[in-house]
């Protein structure tokens, strides 16, 4: 038995390294890696080598101030629940990080990033508290509202506790926006308004003297909303900030000292020798560029320089400076949430970060247009009605053209390289971050193309994700015509939908930003082009009234209304809604609600469709008698995953295959005592979702597949209208040893290559799992063997050599997409999370290429050389023969 | 003297006997006959029988190539039995060989059949096919057996067309 079962997964490990594997020369050679930090919250240049950085992605890592590449960089834990809250910067750097009363004080060597002590504590109060690091000692700070704040202070290196947990009575303490740490002092001030009182106690003194001041004695009388903010890397310093005016306090035992300067709140302290300045960006410059201003605490002189910093996102805050006499260098954060640094008194910008790549919302490939070359070419062939001579003479004229591009040695064109290559594996990928940039990227290097801040805009939120839904009206196939791509959002501030449309080749906005009237509720690409093989978007407002851009796509919407239809899923309202719109008449288009399914009280949890683009080749199943089982292969399938609480089960987790048309349930099955993560991948006729099976505390991948039967009912044309009888549904589980954190199926251009399932791992691999693993036995299998039938193993293995990013680690992956190459057997990957990675998957291998080490040199001598030895014998027998004949 | 000299070259070796009287009267009158010489009837009844005995030779000649094929016969069904049902390159050769040869010989009808001309062997063709098509039918039962004929629903699977959708559905989770 136990030889069997060895014998068995040997048998998986063989076919695992017939399928994958690089080789040690190929590593960066289809794929390439872009690391990133993230979204930095605090910063700290330590040196004149190096800046340390925290991000909110849970990072703490160190860039180099010569060229702001990664020096080290260390990814803690989860960063939704767990943050990083404070870094100190001294001969070695001190974050506290964590979330939920479990916080981690952890000591890292700043040169190399290695950590070098560690030690962790839990409070039961949940609160977030205040820190407070001084002189070796870490001061943990809760607040309790209107009574007291208790003070725990640990030794920093090794978590002792000096003495107890003091309780100081700060009955003034009413609401913590108005309370902030700074320096050593706990500070609030009594009410947003000049007639306040400010407060403030040193926390790290045993006296808790608190010093009481009022605001007017400090900063005058004026009207005026009063705010109070910590110094960013300040000492004990204090903004107090009026009417966006900010004036700096330093806290003293004795009394404030107030400086007499006008400020913005987001100015910063550099330590200049003993001096110490205060730098600041200026916001209304006559013109476009960055303005910083320089101010000499004690003695007040005060320079302005201009930047040459162009970024029309504009720069949020500075996050640290240093100087050193007159140079400065300066570490900025801009409103896309890249860095830079900047150079005082130059003004020039070192290097800037794209850290806004850290945080990707959404993802498209698009293929690239033609060389102008092979589009004259094509274009020999567009006027049908030219007759011999002008024909010829266009022949003749593109490939004298062609010669001269191939004499000259270059594609005599601006855009020189962003061209459609011989196997569409060159690709421009389009990407969307949370900080509402959009970014072109060559998918051959990862360099950046284009990029486009669109301000004042943001992502919808989907189930707690954001998401910018991309659309692809046109193509680069339509070679004049330039390629379209529409990009929906919402405005920051009043909800209501924003259309972007632009070219995704060269990033340049196609008309103006559209910003519509209405909340988006749904939208959809039409299916149709219209004459200019543009595709409409049907989009659905927050009234249920639905909208067609551009209009010219109109006629064409309305001619196909009766095959068009619409869902929508309402995570709030659980009710899934289908509509058609054949009542739409010229004048208005209406969508009629055709079906509902009401969720009851479980909750939405994912919804997957399969790929628009994707084409099934093989339309069933061979069985080992030799008949077939067609596939149930429905476009309109929808899958529907949804969770719900249980007194009984914990939760249970339900799994719909809805039509989307008629909203037939096709399929349904049920889940007890599971929990999330829940991934659905939904391709050809089957379904893989991940869940974690609580019972027995492990992940586990389950499968279905739906088949039609022996025979097809109708073999021509599909209509989801047309049910002659339920899919027969196969289904299997599997035990996956690892946590899944996202997972899609390859996609081909014609679909005859294998699928593989992609899967993010929690511990940074990405791993490909052969369809043909996870596809469900049942009765048809155990029967009878089929060829080539891998047997159902519970346990599914993970071998290193599916691992598509090989040594590669990419931390907090959020998504993976795919898109195919014009090559069948390769499909183009893109993972993004805090990195982006980017690779081709060859499932069946590359059986449409010739190997790369394929010897074309070898071939072609002994080719010719055989042609010539041939000949030769030919002449030599031809002689022989005659010299015989005269014997 | 040319045409002299090659008379009397080639007289050197014929002998006729018509020519010399003299010689043929002493040989009918004088010297008797040699044993076992007849010189009455038995020529044109000899013939008669030489004549006979080719066309039965001819006849039998021609059956024996017509039976040939259903001769093949079990000689076929043995090579099968031996080649066994599995698919590699030997019985795909003698699968090839099974097929090949009915078919040429088939092809060949008429030039087989030419040795026996000026004779009618429409009988003989017949069998001669009928034999032919058998063998031809054993090659179609062993490619039947091995799994050759796509006589399954499943041989004819990748020609199936993916079917065109008549609907297109959108739409998703709602943004607000």
């Amino acid at each position: 038995m136990i030889a069997t079962k060895n014998f068995k997964y040997i048998f998986l490990i063989y076919l695992f390294n017939i399928s994958y594997c690089l080789y040690e020369d190929q590593i960066g050679k289809f794929d390439w890696k872009l690391n990133y930090v993230g979204n930095v919250k605090f910063g700290t240049i330590d040196s004149t080598k190096r800046v340390i950085v925290a991000t909110e992605e849970n990072v703490i890592a160190s860039l180099s101030l010569k060229n702001g590449q990664i020096l080290w960089r260390q990814v803690l834990e989860n960063p939704a629940l767990n943050q990083i809250e404070l870094l100190h910067v001294d001969k070695e750097v001190i974050t506290v990080s964590g979330g939920k009363g479990t916080w981690y004080v952890r000591g890292w060597d700043s040169s190399s990033g290695s950590l070098l002590w560690e030690w962790s504590f839990y409070m039961e109060n949940k609160q977030r508290p205040y820190w407070i690091l001084s002189k070796g000692q870490l001061v943990h700070i809760i607040p309790v509202l209107g009574s007291h704040i208790e003070i725990t202070s640990y030794d920093v290196h090794n978590g002792r506790n000096n003495g107890k947990t003091m309780k100081i009575s700060t009955p003034w303490v009413t609401d913590l926006s108005k309370c902030q740490t700074a320096g050593v002092y706990w500070t609030c001030i009594s009410t947003n308004d000049s007639s306040g009182q400010l407060f403030y106690t040193d926390m790290l003194s045993s006296a808790n003297q608190v010093r009481t001041f009022p605001i007017q004695s400090l900063i005058g009388s004026a009207p005026g909303h009063i705010e109070i903010k910590p110094l960013e890397s300040g000492d004990s310093n204090l903004f107090l900030i009026r009417n966006n005016v900010a004036r700096l306090l330093k806290l003293q035992p004795e009394a404030p000292h107030v400086y007499p300067y006008s400020l913005s709140d987001k100015a910063v302290t550099a330590f200049n020798g003993d001096q110490t300045l205060l730098l600041q960006t200026i916001q209304n410059s006559p013109t476009n560029k960055l303005t910083i201003q320089t101010i000499e605490l004690q003695e007040g002189t005060e320079n302005v320089f201009e930047m040459d910093y162009t970024n029309e996102a504009g720069v949020a805050n500075i996050v640290s400076a240093v100087c050193k006499g007159t140079a400065c260098r300066i570490f900025v954060k801009s409103n896309d949430n890249s860095v830079s640094l900047l150079q005082l008194p130059g003004g020039k910008v070192s290097w800037t970060r794209e850290e806004g790549l850290s945080q990707v919302v959404a993802v498209e490939f698009f293929e690239l247009p033609l060389s102008e070359l092979d589009a004259s070419i094509e274009h020999e062939f567009d006027s049908i009605s030219g007759d011999i001579f002008s024909t010829f003479y266009n022949r003749i004229f593109s490939q004298i053209r062609q010669l001269l591009v191939v004499l000259s040695g270059q594609q005599g064109d601006s855009n020189i390289g962003m061209v459609r290559d011989e196997f569409g594996l060159h690709k421009i990928i389009v990407v969307v971050t949370a900080s509402g940039r959009l970014y072109g990227l060559d998918s051959m290097s990862g360099n950046i193309v284009w990029s486009q801040y669109l301000k004042g805009v943001e992502g919808f939120s989907v189930l707690g994700k954001l998401s910018v839904p991309l659309f692809v009206q046109r193509s680069a196939r339509y070679s004049p015509l330039m390629a379209q791509c529409a990009a929906l959002m919402k405005d920051k501030i009043t909800g209501h939908g924003v259309m972007y449309t632009f070219d995704p080749i060269t990033g340049q906005s196609i008309g103006n930003i559209e910003r519509l009237p209405y909340q988006i509720e749904q939208a959809m690409l039409l299916p149709y082009e219209d004459d200019k093989h543009m595709k409409g978007l049907l989009i659905m407002s927050d009234n249920y009234e639905v909208m067609v851009y551009p209009s010219s796509a109109k006629p064409v919407l309305l001619k196909h209304a009766s095959s068009i239809f619409f869902y929508t899923a309402g995570s709030k309202s659980k009710i899934l809604q289908g509509y058609n719109l054949v009542h739409s008449t010229t004048d208005s288009l209406k969508a009629t609600p055709t079906w509902t399914l009401n969720l009851g009280p479980a909750d939405l949890i994912a919804v997957n469709v399969r790929p628009s683009s994707e084409r099934v080749h093989s339309q069933g199943r061979v069985l080992a008698d030799r008949s077939v089982l067609y596939k149930y292969v429905n476009p309109n399938l929808l899958a529907i995953a949804t969770l719900m609480d249980d007194p009984i089960h914990k939760q249970v987790l339900s799994i719909y295959l809805v039509d989307g048309v008629t909203g037939l349930v096709v399929y349904s099955a049920a889940h007890k005592r599971v929990g999330k993560p829940v991934h659905l991948v939904h391709s050809e006729n089957w379904l893989v979702y991940s869940y974690y099976n609580a019972r027995f505390r492990r992940m586990e991948l389950a499968t279905v597949e739906l088949y039609e039967g022996p025979t097809q009912s109708n073999s021509t044309s599909f209509s989801s209208h047309a049910v002659s009888q339920l899919p027969h549904p196969q289904t299997q589980a599997y035990i996956f040893p690892g946590t899944p954190l996202a997972m899609l199926a390859t996609l081909t251009e014609r679909g005859i290559t294998n699928k593989h399932i992609l899967i993010a791992l929690s511990s940074g691999a990405v791993t490909e799992v052969p369809w043909a693993f996870l596809e469900p036995r049942g009765p048809h299998g155990t029967m009878n063997m089929e060829e080539g039938y891998i047997p159902y193993i519970p346990e599914l293995p993970i071998p290193a050599e599916a691992t598509i990013n090989y040594n590669q680690s990419i931390p907090q992956v959020r998504g993976i997409q795919v898109a195919p190459a014009r090559l069948e057997s390769t499909c183009l990957v893109l993972v993004y999370g805090l990195d982006l990675f980017y690779t081709r998957v060859t499932p069946s291998k590359t059986f449409d290429l010739l190997k790369e080490d394929f010897d074309h040199w070898l071939i072609a001598i002994v080719l010719i050389g055989l042609i010539v030895a041939s000949y030769i014998t030919k002449r030599l027998a031809s002689r022989k023969a005659l010299k015989l004949a005269w014997k | 003297m040319a045409t002299n000299k090659l008379q009397s070259k080639r007289f050197k070796w014929s002998l006729d006997s018509s020519k010399c009287s003299k010689l043929s009267s002493i040989n009918e009158s004088a010297l008797p006959a040699p044993p076992a010489y007849s010189t009455s009837g038995v020529l044109s009844s000899g013939e008669v029988a030489k004549k006979t005995d080719a066309s039965h030779l001819i006849m039998k000649k021609s059956w024996e190539v017509a039976l040939a094929p259903i001769k093949q016969v079990p000689m076929n069904l043995f090579i099968m039995y031996m080649a066994g049902n599995s698919i590699s390159i030997f019985p795909i050769m003698m699968v090839g060989m099974l097929f090949m040869r009915p078919i040429q010989a088939l092809f060949q009808l008429n030039g087989t059949f030419k040795t026996v001309e000026n004779s009618s062997v429409i009988g003989q063709k017949i069998v001669y096919i009928f034999g032919n098509l058998v063998n031809i039918g054993l090659a179609l039962y062993k490619c039947q057996s091995m799994g050759l004929l796509p006589t399954h629903s499943s041989d004819w699977l990748a020609f199936v067309e993916p079917r065109v959708r008549q609907e297109y559905i959108g739409g998703g989770i709602m943004f607000s």
